[in-house]
């Protein structure tokens, strides 16, 4: 039966259209299987049975958290080997053998009834953490009755490309996810921030979210979905009229993105000959051919926590000489600026916290860490760095920095460190280029001071929007007034590009402000060098940078630090783009 | 059978003891000869530290007292190993 055709507003956070029918993955309300009584002779081939389901599912785990582990995710890993510890757990298995044996129930109804009896301990705790443990049982209880119903889950799943729904995505999720059976993402929860969306960016897939529960639970795997990733629209077994309409977006928007592919070898050039670099973003389990496919100036943030993430083993300076020699010979000439570890915030981190705070993002995150309580396995990190900067255009820029001792504390250790390198014999860089990440309104207040102290700057928006506006992030309830276009943001990106103009310093900006072609006239207008963002977005963002005229941009900051709000800036800005780039609204 | 050993702790993370600890500590223990036991203070039955579910069923959520008790050839060795790993708080924060 299909779900009745309907259409709602949801929030696009990656753009695109996506038109298919629709895979259910994570949390499945499932049918409970009947308590079917067998025959006692069919005891010995249920059993079997179920010993065939138990082995496939250790199999299928175990590649699960291999895969995990490639990906350097080694904490996501450590789950799916605690549930192949479940899985081979004694007590698990002899009840359900007794379920078989004694009762001469189905396999099926055997582990459903241990998983239920199992799992019924934590129904009457009142601490939801542990409740969520029932959750990790019933995953387990899941998997082995997918196994012994015979179906392959991956192969119903996946003989034909589908839309994923799903309450919320986790990592582990979607690491089983094959990108070439995925259109795109809807789900109840998440943010622009959340990994739904950074995961359907990153693939540039279309996602919606805040879809309606009632109307997720609905649907089956035989009801088709149009997903808008521009406006947000979801629509349930469209008419064909509607489907039609948007097959032809659809088009559209393929051609669009084929044009701009095509303008990978363009210069980064306003209409006034101002190049604006244009850098990646990587994290450590991407592969540098992305940045080159793009055309992109080298990366602008790479960043190192993913590197950091297994608690039982941190990575000794080898290994991390390794991973950053590796990226910068990929990178040939183009510079690579990497981030020393940033851990903190809602960046948490196991291996390196050592302490719970009341208010991490105000807390030791970042560079404050690793000066007061991490300087071993900081000093190692630069050390590692010092090494690999030989083998390219490495710069190393320190996060979350809000003292100049800070900086100065950090060139001591790194000045302490070349000499022992050179008394080793060991070749590193003489002069590393160093920067600080301008992420904290006290930063770009004393841009000025901080300014001689280093090579370059790289704004971290997200963080500076944030404490600048003392909005949390990660809080729907003040998310209105999280405002990058705010005339307080633009007058400390202002006075941060001022004060490296006069030490002639580099200037890049990352963080989602960067990403968004909306904010590329105000950035370009404030004098910035550099914007880095993830590859995806590259394309687009030259063809805006390639609309813009410099002195234009220029002429609506001036007006722009004269608003008092984030809408009039935002209004000034609409106006520009519908003028010189109309097809970029709404990107 | 020698002498039982005891220790009290308390499960010290947020998060309680979920599952990845709960596989920690079935590693811990398979390290050694010596039975090792958990159990919540009062009461009548103990999760054997070699079984994972066991543990996950002892639903000892963050701030629970537990009793780890140990026996065998190197009970003070395994008992100190699990303690010292409560004592990390599992390694979260």
């Amino acid at each position: 039966m299909l779900t009745p055709s309907c259409n709602i507003q949801a929030i696009p956070v990656a753009p695109g259209i996506a038109i298919g029918r629709v895979m259910r993955i994570g949390e499945t309300p499932r049918e409970q299987p009947e308590p079917v009584v067998l025959a006692p002779e069919m005891a010995e081939p249920e059993l079997a049975r179920f010993h065939s389901a138990l082995e496939k599912t250790g199999t299928q785990l175990a590649g699960l958290s291999d895969k995990l582990k490639q990906k350097l995710q080694d904490d996501e890993a450590g789950i799916f080997d605690a549930h192949i510890l479940i899985l081979e757990d004694q007590l698990l298995i002899s009840e359900v053998e007794k379920g078989i044996k004694q009762d001469h129930f189905s396999a099926e109804y055997a582990v459903f009834a241990t998983i239920e009896k199992f799992s019924a301990v934590f129904n009457g705790v009142n601490d939801e953490y542990l409740k969520e443990r029932a959750l990790d049982l019933r995953d387990v209880g899941n998997r082995i009755l997918d196994n012994l119903s015979g179906v392959d889950v991956a192969k119903i799943a996946y003989n034909e490309p589908r839309i994923i729904i799903a309450s919320n995505l986790t990592p582990s999720e979607t690491v089983g996810l094959e990108r070439e059976f995925v259109l795109g993402f809807a789900t109840e929860t998440g943010s622009a921030t959340s990994h739904t969306a950074i995961l359907a960016r990153s693939l540039k897939l279309p996602a919606v979210v805040g879809v309606p529960k009632e109307l997720l639970d609905k649907l089956t795997i035989a009801d088709k979905l149009i997903v808008d990733g521009f406006s947000g629209k979801l629509i349930v077994n469209p008419d064909r009229h509607t489907e039609e309409a948007y097959l032809l977006k659809q088009r559209e928007e393929q051609k669009f993105y084929f044009s701009l592919n095509e303008e990978n070898n363009l210069p980064p050039e306003t209409s006034d000959g101002f190049r604006l670099q244009l850098a990646a973003n990587l994290d450590a389990d991407q592969d540098y051919n992305e940045v080159k496919q793009t055309a992109a100036y080298g990366v602008g943030l790479f960043r190192t926590e993913f590197i950091f993430m297994d608690p039982n083993q941190l990575p000794d300076e080898e290994r991390q000489y390794n991973i950053y020699k590796k990226l910068l010979v990929a990178a040939g000439n183009a510079p690579v600026t990497i981030r020393t570890i940033d851990v903190g915030g809602d960046k948490l981190n196991t291996a390196i916290l050592r302490s719970t705070e009341q208010n991490p993002f105000l807390g030791l995150r970042g560079i404050r860490l690793c000066l007061r309580e991490q300087r071993e396995l900081f000093a190692t990190q630069l050390r590692a760095l010092l090494r690999a900067g030989v083998h390219g255009d490495l710069r190393v820029m320190l996060p979350m920095v809000s003292s100049i001792f800070e900086v100065k504390e950090t060139k001591e250790i790194i000045a302490k460190l070349q000499q022992d390198l050179a008394k080793e014999g060991v070749p590193c860089v003489e002069k590393l280029k160093l920067g600080v990440m301008i992420e904290t309104p006290v930063a770009a207040i004393i841009a000025q001071q901080l300014a001689p102290e280093v090579d370059f700057f790289s704004i971290g928006t997200n963080d500076l929007i944030q404490y600048t506006m003392a909005v949390d992030r990660s809080n729907e309830r003040v998310a209105y007034l999280y405002r990058p276009t705010h005339p307080a943001i633009l007058h400390l990106i202002r006075n941060t590009v001022e004060a490296a103009r006069e030490y002639n310093l580099y200037v890049s900006v990352c963080g989602q402000m960067a990403e968004s072609v909306m904010y590329t006239p105000l950035l370009l207008g404030l004098g910035v060098h550099e914007l880095s963002m993830p590859t995806a977005s590259i394309p687009v963002q030259r063809r805006m940078v390639r609309s813009l005229e410099r002195l234009a941009c220029e002429e609506l900051v001036q007006k722009a630090l004269q608003c008092s709000n984030a809408t009039e800036v935002q209004e000034l800005v609409r106006a520009m783009v519908e003028k010189c780039a109309p097809e970029m609204l709404e990107r | 059978m020698g002498s039982m050993l005891s220790e009290k702790v308390t499960v010290g993370n947020a998060m309680g003891l979920h599952a990845r600890p709960a596989a920690q500590i079935v590693h811990i223990a398979g390290k050694f000869q010596a039975s090792l036991s958990i159990r919540k203070p009062g009461s009548a039955s103990a999760a054997d530290c070699r079984s994972v579910l066991a543990l996950l069923m002892l639903a000892a959520g963050s701030g629970t007292e537990l009793e780890i008790e140990a026996s065998g050839a190197d009970a003070r060795e395994a008992l100190d190993a699990v303690v010292a790993y409560f004592d990390k708080k599992f390694d979260e924060q």
